[in-house]
């Protein structure tokens, strides 16, 4: 089983490398029955048209794939005709006009009479448009119509046009055309023409399994027009089968193309490639499921042309090589039987062992066939395998001495309920093997990975196998891994992951869980993440009120405050004053009084609203009759008391 | 009246015209390996176009290719299906793309295949994405689809996989999607990673049929499928793994697991995961901007040259979001407002004005003074870094503005008081005073 997964990165490059030269001798794919049937509906749902062109590509898609009638189809004609039919009078360029002829052609009775009356119509805009210059899309665009609409076509005029546009222009698309063009006309010696298929060939653009031009449509039209001349003509077209295969190739590339014009322009050149006598590109494909095993040892094949039906002719099937991934090889060489178009082979007839196998075939045709012959197709089959886990335990051992400290053993696919508690000195080891179901024999794969969860967080370690006992080990040492959790000690899930190509039955085992403990180990900082997330809240905390002593004590000391002016008042009041000294002073006493009761009421607004400026302002204001007549005043009471003493 | 009426028409007729020329087509350069890859992707080139994108298809060796041309960016976007391409032609290396990223702030989408060359790993290096070697891809044993080829490699990626992020992925999905390519990691320490689509847990990156003798580049949910990032600048770059994710074969395919078989989808959701993610990282959608703040005390209208602590603020915020070439009102709920001064000292969410179209928040300004800013930094995955700052200036109180009347200082008051009133009184009756006996 050793072979399964040792190294073969030199042999699988080089079996890539051959893969990609001998890989244009069969297509890569064809049209499978889902992608018909996906076509033919997404073509009948192609309504209501934006323009002409596009009836036109509709029904040229449709008839590529082949007529299967429906309702829904007779419906899709009356409307096509109908919609051709009314843009008649009003189309005066010869695109449209050829547009409109090759519907009602493709329509048949039910629409081409409705047209046909409308010819002199046509024919004028057509002679008017070859009157001035023609170039090769016009010959091709009036030829189309005279042909469509049954009128008759001067071939050698038509020729000698032909060869001249070609001379002014010999693009690949102008080529192409002439070959469309040419292929029309009745009767007549087209070898001129058709002798440019081998340079036209010659210029296609390359990669190893495909050919093309700059578009589609130059291809499409370079490969009906090719094989159309091809019939004309009845002589083989100078295109090799690897030639056609490639552009079959190309062609598959556009399968899944959701536009109508392109899905036309495939389907057309891929019809060319299905359906002409001389080169038809084919595939082989596995029909049944590339994995195979002893319960269901054999593969099916089938032989298909682009399209995706069976060669007309009978084939022989030969299994040429049979090679194992590592490159063990076997030549079979068995003509396989054949039912019904499938070839089948029993794979155990000639290797035992799973794994990945590359089979060539070659085929040959029973009578005479287009159909290309191939030599040496590879398609790739597995050979599978079930394993099932054999022996497996866990056990915790010391780092350094390596002794031992607990062992528990596991039994697939149950959890352990043990949990081993590991710290910085000591190691996780589990060792399993794989057992093969069916040999009994211990097994390698490719996938072998032992899992450990906490939460988001999950590391992955790869179990190492013995090449020899074919056992596997995994081994966590506690310090070197340290780094790989972040040292973040905890309880993590473990578990087994078990895959290979050849598995069937691939696996997620949950072992159980270990709790590992680090040095210096990080516990989560709970320190989230906000990055790309709102943030929490935050409320300013406003500066607190200070706490105030009661009312009772505030008032108290209010009153307090105020009572030796009240004592003072009252003791005037009660030994009463004399102040008959307010004469001497005067005017200037009562303005002294007044002014200084002033600064104090100053004062009183200076705490209320008042600012340092305003206040200042009126202080300076009031000083100045305060001091006159303060002065005045002491002047007046100094010189009575003078003259009274 | 009629000349009237027409030339209203004629303007009318300009004025929409100008307008068109807002939404000017965006100018994107498509790097591809070989031409015929515009007809195997032209479903998703055909969308882009219809979405208003002027492709220009080059092959990515092109001896012509040119980013800028005297110092001008010729495009806006960038896309490069050109997964095994050694050499760019031209003047186009990885140096040209970053400076593309940095300074011209174009977005790339960058599709690979197991085909990789090492030009587009390095752009990949450049911008913290890690891509495996050459040769090597995704694997998952357990999910796998039914057309894989028996390599494991064509996976079958659940919806959970993909990140939780209606603007990069759009609407959530129960369809998986498919994805056959190579692996990538996130450097850790580049935060603006994104993981777009991640591996399952059985899923690894190696060489498919080479056995397992290094550990795997990538393994378990840390293999990145897809990978974005939103640079400071607000570029956008992604990396997917899979440039057959974008194929038309792809977008068409039914979607059924080998394995484990669950049911079965008619169609992968890669044709609108793939719209999606391009029109994230062509900045169609998660573009935002602020187009108005104001701010003033509550029960006015213009802002004061400065605030006083524990002001009544009413600050306002019009955030507006590109949608289809329009700036239209962006509403959401997480919009917060931190008011700042070295540290936030205030950071509320914001609510939306009756009119639902502009965000407001009314609050007391802290006790404190200073030199602050209203702050609005809104960065959530998906959208541009939407980030504005309004700086005012917060003062103490004048001493007019303190508190007068406080009970406990009556006292004060009051003796002060005393002592004014015993003066005045004092000085009356000390200046006019005459003893009764001078009269007799």
């Amino acid at each position: 089983m050793q072979h399964i997964c040792s190294s073969f990165l030199l042999t699988s490059a080089a079996l890539l490398l051959c893969l990609s030269t001998v890989d244009a001798e069969a297509l890569s794919d064809v049209f499978s029955p889902h992608d018909i049937t996906r076509i033919r509906d997404l073509l009948l749902s192609t309504e209501p048209y934006g323009e002409l062109s596009t009836p036109y590509h509709v029904l040229r898609g449709l008839q590529a794939l082949g007529t299967s009638s429906s309702e829904n189809k007779d419906g899709f004609k009356r409307n096509a005709c109908a919609y051709a039919l009314s843009h008649i009078d009003t189309s005066s360029d010869l695109q449209s006009l050829f547009y409109i002829s090759s519907i009602a052609a493709e329509l048949g009775s039910s629409c081409l009479p409705d047209v046909i009356k409308k010819k002199s119509h046509i024919q004028s805009v057509v002679s008017d448009a070859l009157e001035t210059e023609q170039t090769m899309e016009k010959l091709y665009y009036s030829t189309s119509i005279s042909t469509n609409l049954g009128l008759d076509v001067n071939s050698e005029s038509v020729l000698a046009s032909i060869l001249t546009a070609l001379d002014d222009d010999e693009t690949i698309q102008n080529t192409a055309l002439a070959f469309l063009t040419a292929s029309q006309l009745p009767d007549f010696d087209l070898t001129a023409i058709y002798e440019l298929v081998e340079d036209v060939v010659a210029q296609a653009d390359e990669t190893p399994t495909t050919l093309y031009y700059d578009s589609l449509e130059t291809t499409s039209n370079v490969i009906t027009g090719i094989f159309a001349m091809a019939t004309k003509t009845g002589e083989a077209p100078a295109i090799t089968s690897e030639q056609a295969t490639k552009f079959g190739n190309y062609l598959l590339t556009n399968t899944y193309t959701v536009d109508v014009a392109r899905l036309a322009y495939v389907l057309a050149a891929a019809t060319a490639l299905d359906r002409n006598q001389y080169v038809v590109p084919c595939s082989l494909l596995l029909t049944s499921s590339g994995y195979v095993s002893r319960a269901n040892p054999d593969i099916q094949v089938r032989l298909a042309t682009i399209l995706g039906s069976p060669p007309p002719t009978e084939f022989t099937v030969t299994v040429m090589t049979v090679t194992h991934q590592e490159g063990d090889e076997t030549l079979p060489k068995k003509k396989l039987k054949s039912k019904n178009g499938l070839y089948s082979y029993n794979l155990f007839q000639d290797v035992s062992s799973p794994g990945v196998y590359t089979l060539t075939f070659s085929t040959e045709s029973v009578g005479g066939s287009p159909v290309v012959k191939l030599t040496e197709t590879p398609l790739q089959v597995t050979v599978s395998f079930e394993v099932t886990i054999g022996s497996a335990e866990l056990s915790l051992s010391d780092r350094e001495h390596g002794t031992t400290a607990k062992k528990i053993s596991l039994e697939y696919p149950n959890s352990s309920k043990e949990t081993l508690e590991a710290d910085q000195h000591s190691k996780v080891v589990m060792k399993f093997t794989l057992i093969d179901k069916e040999t009994k024999k211990s097994a390698l794969v490719h996938q072998a990975f032992v899992r450990l969860t906490r939460g988001q967080h999950e590391i992955f370690f790869v179990a190492t196998a013995n090449k020899k006992t074919l056992q596997y080990t995994f081994e966590l040492d506690m310090v070197t891994a340290a780094e790989d959790f972040g040292s973040l000690s905890g309880s993590y899930a473990m578990s087994l992951i078990v895959g290979d190509f050849a598995l069937e039955n691939p696996f997620s085992w949950d072992i159980g869980s270990v709790s590992l403990l680090f040095a210096g180990s990080t516990t989560d900082t709970g320190d989230e993440d906000y990055t790309y997330r709102a943030k929490p809240e935050i409320q300013h905390m406003f500066r607190l009120e200070e706490k105030l002593p009661p009312k009772v004590i505030s008032s108290t000391f209010t009153v307090l405050v105020l009572s030796p002016l009240a004592l003072l008042l009252v003791l005037w009041v009660g030994i009463g004053f004399n102040v008959s000294g307010l004469g001497t002073g005067g005017l200037w006493a009562v303005m002294f009084h007044i002014s200084l009761g002033g600064i104090f009421v100053v004062y009183y607004l200076f705490w209320l609203k008042l600012n340092m400026f305003d206040t200042m302002k009126l202080l300076a204001l009031l000083s100045v009759p305060t001091f006159l007549a303060g002065n005045r005043m002491l002047k007046r009471i100094a010189s009575s008391n003078q003259s009274a003493s | 009246m009629e000349s009237f009426s027409r030339s209203v028409f004629l303007l009318l007729a300009l004025l929409s015209v100008s307008q068109c020329k807002s939404t000017l087509p965006k100018k994107t350069l498509v790097l591809l390996e070989n031409l015929y890859m515009k007809d195997t992707h032209s479903i998703f080139f055909e969308d882009l176009k219809s979405r208003g994108c002027q492709l220009t298809f080059k092959l990515a060796d092109d001896p012509n290719l040119a980013l800028s041309k005297f110092g001008e960016y010729l495009y806006d976007h960038l896309i490069i299906f050109a997964p095994s391409v050694e050499e760019f032609g031209g003047t186009v290396d990885v140096q040209a793309i970053t400076d593309f990223i940095d300074n011209g702030a174009g977005n790339v989408l960058v599709a690979v295949s197991t085909e990789i060359g090492d030009i587009l790993r390095d752009l990949g290096m450049e911008v913290g994405i890690e891509l495996d070697e050459r040769g090597t891809a995704v694997i998952d044993h357990l999910n796998y689809d039914v057309k894989d080829r028996g390599d494991h490699t064509l996976l079958v990626v659940d919806p959970g996989s993909v990140i939780d992020a209606e603007t990069i992925v759009g609407k959530k999905t129960k369809t998986p999607a498919l994805f056959q390519g190579v692996g990538m990691t996130a450097d850790p320490d580049n935060p603006l990673i994104l993981e777009i689509m991640t591996g399952t847990t059985t899923s690894y990156s190696y060489f498919p049929g080479d056995p397992i003798k290094e550990y795997p580049h990538a393994v378990g949910k840390g293999t990145l499928l897809i990978a974005g990032l939103q640079a400071r600048n607000n570029a956008r770059v992604i990396f997917s793994g899979s440039i057959d994710f974008f194929s038309n074969k792809l977008f068409a395919s039914p979607v059924l697991k080998s394995v484990r078989s669950g049911s079965e989808f008619k169609q992968s959701c890669n044709q609108e995961l793939a719209k999606a993610i391009s029109q994230w990282v062509f900045k169609e959608k998660g573009v935002i901007r602020v187009s108005s703040v104001k701010h003033h005390k509550i029960g006015e209208k213009e802002p004061p040259s400065a605030y006083t602590i524990k002001d009544n603020v009413h600050y306002e915020i019009v955030i507006e979001e590109l949608v289809r070439g329009q700036w239209k009102p962006f509403m959401l709920t997480d919009v917060q407002m931190e008011f700042f001064r070295i540290d936030p000292f205030v950071r509320t969410y914001l609510n939306k004005t009756a009119n639902k179209k502009a965000y407001y928040a009314d609050f007391m300004l802290p006790d404190v003074y200073g030199v602050f800013q209203f702050k609005v930094d809104y960065n959530r995955i998906g959208y541009t870094h939407l980030f504005s700052t309004t700086q005012v200036s917060v003062r103490p109180f004048q001493h007019t503005q303190y508190e007068r009347f406080i009970p406990s200082a009556y006292p004060y008051y009051m003796s002060a008081f005393s002592m004014m009133i015993g003066l005045c009184f004092f000085t009356f009756v000390f200046l006019h005073y005459r003893d009764k006996e001078k009269k007799e």
